[in-house]
């Protein structure tokens, strides 16, 4: 289980205007989004980009947590997460780990729960909140899920 | 004939009441913090003694096409109590409001039809009243803040 209630420290992925936390065991790496080709897209995914042996899709969604496809160029990031098929690359703005412990964490209430949002909860932040998230979720709204489901994961040089 | 305390309560284009006992806090200008992928009518959460508490435009709701009310920049909300289900915890969540609410006594012979011009009122309220100004649906708060309203 990636539930981001779990563990000492959170992921922030700042996507466009929105802030998402993760456990930080979810997230395996963060690499530059200028590693990303971009020059084959595969599926749902914008390109892929290369990471312990092999190539995996890159995905990014806009400010309401929606799948983009086209490519924000703007962003500097692509957060490498874990997710059951294998990776997956998740562009973003900004990223910064954050301790667990001293934040308040609740469950997103009922009258905000839309089916297919990747938003479980929500975290507050010195400045604000942050959307809780799983990897499970997001794999699921990027079309991670069918991407692992359906292309072969390409070994890289 | 007797008589039962109310709030009634003004958001926007629309009024509607509920039980005197409900009503828990008032805020004005509050920090709401804004959740994107939430739907139109709740994009908001304010944090009310270590509660998440959703802010509900229950005037969006009815008219979906109506701007919200954070734009239109009444800035001014209710917190009211409600048990999801019977002898269940009591949950919180807030609505948008256009002025403060008036305190009122409801007569038990002041019951009325639901207002005809919407019709999405039998979805959020338990019964209707009917003051000079014309009906006040009562709201079924664990209905208004379940869910229900995001189909």
């Amino acid at each position: 289980m990636d539930g981001p209630a779990h563990g000492a420290h959170l992921v922030l992925l700042q996507i466009g205007r929105t802030r998402v936390a993760l456990a930080q065991r979810a997230v395996r790496s963060l690499e530059s989004a200028s590693d990303t080709d971009f020059t084959d897209p595969a599926g749902a995914a914008l390109g892929t980009i290369a990471a312990a042996g092999a190539r995996w899709p890159v995905f990014a969604l806009d400010d309401e947590l929606a799948p983009l496809n086209v490519v924000p160029r703007h962003r500097r990031i692509c957060a490498l997460l874990a997710a059951e098929g294998g990776s997956f690359g998740l562009l973003c703005d900004e990223a910064q780990v954050l301790p667990r412990a001293g934040r308040s964490t609740y469950p997103l209430p009922p009258a905000m729960r839309r089916a297919g949002s990747p938003v479980d909860g929500v975290v507050t932040l010195g400045s604000g909140v942050a959307l809780l998230a799983s990897v499970r979720a997001l794999a699921r709204i990027t079309g991670a899920d069918n991407w692992f489901a359906t292309e072969h994961v390409v070994e890289s040089a | 004939m007797s008589k039962a305390g109310a709030w009634l309560l003004d958001i926007g284009d629309h009024r509607a009441a509920v039980g005197v006992r409900e009503q828990v806090h008032l805020m004005h200008e509050p920090e709401a913090a804004e959740l994107a992928g939430a739907p139109a009518h709740c994009r908001h959460v304010i944090f009310w003694n270590g509660h998440c508490v959703p802010v509900m435009d229950l005037g969006m709701w009815l008219d979906p096409q109506a701007a919200p009310r954070v734009a239109i920049g009444h800035h001014r909300l209710g917190i009211y109590a409600y048990q999801p289900n019977a002898g269940g915890a009591v949950e919180f969540g807030a609505l948008w409001l256009a002025k403060p609410p008036q305190r009122i006594d409801v007569d038990d012979a002041a019951t009325a039809p639901l207002p005809p011009d919407n019709a999405r009122w039998p979805e959020v309220a338990l019964a209707c009243f009917a003051d000079a100004a014309g009906p006040v649906p009562i709201l079924d708060l664990p209905t208004v803040f379940s869910g229900a309203l995001n189909v």
